[in-house]
């Protein structure tokens, strides 16, 4: 039987896995040529061309945050920007690329699309290079796709939806992001439409020094019901690798989403992610977020309840060791009679890792009756590291509930010592909590995930004791 | 002419721009109006005009009233310093108590007309000190007031800072207590009301810079009409400060659906051996309290200013002069109709 150590050397090969391969980088850097020959690659219609340059314009202007964890490591003219496919998509696993195969099969993913999801979608650098839905799903009308198929099949939904919850202008990563945008996911769940099997797409970044700005957008229509779950991971170089994504959801009256994220980026990504959605009447989002890895992420999903009774619950962990700087939060704008937002954050840091929660939560005038709970719980594994909390609230209407508590402690003596007098190792004993301190969040993942989280718990912990 | 003042220690996103205030004022040069003192036995007092006034609001101005006051031993009675406002007059000022001993000392200000206050109260105690200290602010409605109060806190001592903050058009605040010394502690507990269109600004922030340090914040507010009001308030725990705690505690009932209430509770922490929260309520009063007064025959109106009065009464109950905690409270009942 293989020991926890072994098993852990082992997962950690699996998400350090390489390639041998020569990466063809055909653009590195951010112009106005670069932008338009992406475009034509991807034989794009102008529409989507002129959002690119818009973009670009935009990019020009802003400035850095003036917040928030330091980018200035960034150089911006290096990063490779867009890597040409050597194939076209699959759809079927034995036509991905053997190396590209070889990589996703280490990661489990056709294992678990057989055992438990409804669909797949796999992205290699710059391109999906995979995606497959349960015909079942297909004939219901479920779309599931990568994006540029989307724009090419079904340019009317995607023209109705694209940029329209995250503005192009949003900050200066999401302008890079709308001008050199490539590959991503396209889901659009009909009316009424209830998926049982979630479906997940997985982005890997294995080219060093480069950037990944998939584009996701996900449409669940009225009464429709759908379970996401996004996977991220890298293999680890002395390159910075950024990846400036962006997701935009749209969950209708009486509709269900849940969307999870796994990320486990390797410690040389800039993880500058932007995620929105707008949920209709009654409808109900649900945010579960596991984040990993990275060397600095700034990540605040962003919800507007925008329709009565709307509800958003955002239940999230932030594990930050050695050099990573985790700034993660939520964002949630009440716009609706009887809204509720329901806030479960937790973060562990240790060796002089930094985690840092902010919340921007804005209760307008016209949303009376809601309800808001926001808890925030970091815990320290030592003193070299950083927990930071910094939530901020607007609330404009005298008829609603709001409570908001955040907490930050270590663990105690007492508790190592009992589970040591029972048998189990120092070491032992620290997982078993930090596991413990993890599990509301843990078992908000389908089951597979969870292990997944608790592995990584564990691995981030691996030498923590002597 | 233009300031951007109050800046937070940390900053965080834009959106909601919390990270500082931007206000349009007209500095004057600064008029010394009358002040006086309850008593001056026992104490060591210096008074000087100086130039060059400065506060962690930073607000920058010239010539300013300096008030140096050192009890020379322990001392009961609580000192009452009075600010008295001439018509129309701007007043800078900083006060420096220096505890060498137990003081408790509650300032006044009052205006009937328009005034300007820009002041700021330093404390630096001695050891094994315990101070109670409470600044009142009673100027006209129409008043603007910077009010800066600093602290540096020693050895196994303990002050308690009360703030009533309940009248003047704009009102910005700022509170930086050094918990420097190892089983120093302090707390902050203010009661702000906002009426009309006033505007709050308050930026508070408390660091627990040593071993076994405890730090409170308490906040009791009530908004009505179009007021306006931003609280940023921060606990930071830095580096090697084991066995210290902090506490940050706000409650804001919002009485009328156009007034606006920011907050931003930070908790910074760089030490693994803390405990730290923050809470924070914000909304309508409490409907089973309502109900319960109600059912007592009492009107809603008059339940609602007891149920805000009850808040208050925490913090009021630290003021120790009874005649001002009667004034304070007759202003309250006026201000929360």
């Amino acid at each position: 039987m293989e020991t926890n150590v072994k098993l852990d050397e082992k997962l950690n090969n699996i998400y350090n896995l390489k390639t041998n391969e020569e990466y063809e980088k055909t653009e590195i850097g951010l112009n106005k040529e670069i932008v338009e020959r992406i475009s034509k690659e991807k034989e794009e219609p102008d529409w989507v061309l002129n959002i690119r340059l818009k973009a670009l314009e935009f990019y020009e202007k802003l400035d850095l945050p003036n917040w928030g964890p330091d980018l200035s490591e960034i150089k911006l003219d290096d990063i490779t920007t867009y890597i040409k496919p050597k194939n076209k998509m699959a759809d079927k696993w034995e036509d991905v690329p053997e190396d590209i195969k070889n990589v996703f099969d280490k990661l489990g993913i056709p294992e678990a699309e057989k055992k438990s999801l409804g669909g797949v979608g796999a992205q290699y650098d710059s391109e999906m290079v995979y995606h497959r839905v349960q015909d079942e799903l297909k004939e219901k009308g479920v779309i599931y796709t990568n994006f540029d198929t989307a724009i090419k099949e079904y340019p009317d939904l995607v023209k109705e939806y694209f940029s329209k919850a995250v503005p192009i202008n949003d900050h200066k990563f999401i302008a890079m992001h709308y001008a050199l945008f490539s590959g991503g996911s396209f889901v659009y769940v009909p009316k009424g439409v209830v998926l049982t099997d979630p479906l997940q797409s997985y982005f890997r970044l294995n080219s060093p020094g480069a950037g990944q700005f998939e584009h996701t957008l996900i449409i669940v229509e009225e009464g429709a019901s759908l379970q996401f779950i996004e996977g991220c991971s890298a293999p680890g170089y002395n390159e910075l690798n950024l990846h400036a994504g962006c997701v935009e959801l749209f969950v209708k009256d009486n509709a269900f989403l849940r969307f999870s994220t796994i990320e486990n980026w390797s410690k040389n990504m800039m993880n500058l992610n932007t995620k929105k959605a707008i949920v209709g009447e009654r409808g109900k989002l649900e945010w579960i977020m596991g984040s990993f890895g990275s060397k600095v992420s700034m990540l605040y999903p962003m919800t507007i309840l925008n329709g009565d009774y709307a509800k958003c619950e955002f239940t999230g962990i932030s594990f930050a060791g050695s050099g990573q700087n985790l700034d993660t939060g939520i964002k949630v704008i009440h716009n609706g009679k009887h809204t509720s937002t329901v806030v479960n954050s937790k973060s562990i840091s240790k060796d002089g890792g930094i985690c840092t929660f902010r919340s921007n939560i804005w209760v307008k005038n016209n949303s009376v009756k809601s309800k808001l709970n926001v808890s925030c719980e970091s815990l320290m594994l030592d003193s070299e590291s950083r927990s930071d909390t910094i939530p901020v609230d607007l609330v404009e209407n005298d008829d609603i509930e709001y409570a908001h508590e955040a907490k930050i402690g270590k663990i105690s003596d007492e508790s190592i010592f009992y589970l040591m007098s029972r048998g189990l190792s120092e070491e032992e004993a620290l997982k078993l909590i930090v596991r413990g301190f993890a599990e509301p969040i843990s078992k908000a993942f389908p089951i597979e995930y969870a292990v997944e989280m608790n592995r990584l718990i564990d691995l981030e912990l691996e030498g923590t004791i002597g | 002419m233009k300031y951007i003042l109050n800046e937070t220690p940390l900053k965080t996103t834009n959106n909601f721009r919390i990270n500082n205030i931007t206000v349009d004022l007209d500095i004057k040069e600064t008029e010394f109006n009358e002040y006086n003192l309850s008593f001056k036995n026992d104490l060591d007092i210096n008074t000087e005009i100086k130039t060059g006034f400065d506060s962690k609001i930073g607000l920058k101005t010239d010539k300013y009233l300096y008030l140096d006051i050192t009890p020379k031993k322990d001392i009961k009675d609580v000192l009452i310093i009075n600010y008295e406002f001439n018509n129309n007059s701007y007043l800078a000022s900083n006060i420096n108590i220096n505890l060498e001993h137990d003081l408790n000392t509650i300032i006044v200000f009052r205006s009937k007309t328009e005034s300007f206050l820009n002041f700021k109260l330093s404390v630096n105690s001695k050891e094994n000190i315990n101070s109670n200290i409470t600044l009142v602010n009673l100027t006209s409605d129409s008043s603007t007031n910077l009010v800066a109060i600093e602290n540096s806190v020693n050895t196994n001592s303990n002050i308690i800072t009360n703030y009533v903050d309940i009248k003047g058009k704009l009102r910005i605040s700022n509170y930086y207590s050094d918990l420097y010394k190892e089983k120093s502690s302090s707390s902050f507990n203010t009661i702000y009301i906002g009426n009309n269109d006033e505007r709050l600004d308050m930026n508070y922030y408390v660091k627990n810079n040593n071993k076994r340090t405890i730090s409170n914040m308490l906040f009791q507010g009530a908004l009505t009409d179009n007021s306006y009001k931003s609280l940023k308030g921060t606990i930071d725990f830095v580096e090697h400060v084991s066995k210290s705690k902090g506490e940050e505690n706000e409650n804001c009932i919002l009485l009328s659906d156009t007034c606006k209430s920011r907050s931003l509770p930070m908790l910074l922490c760089h030490e693994e051996d803390v405990v730290g929260s923050h809470g924070m309520s914000s909304g309508k009063i409490d409907s089973e309290k309502l109900f319960y007064l109600m059912s007592k025959g009492i009107s809603e109106e008059e339940a609602k200013r007891l149920i805000i009065k009850a808040n208050f009464k925490i913090v009021l109950d630290n003021i120790l002069d009874s005649s001002i905690k009667n004034e304070i409270e007759e202003i309250i009942n006026e201000r929360i109709k």
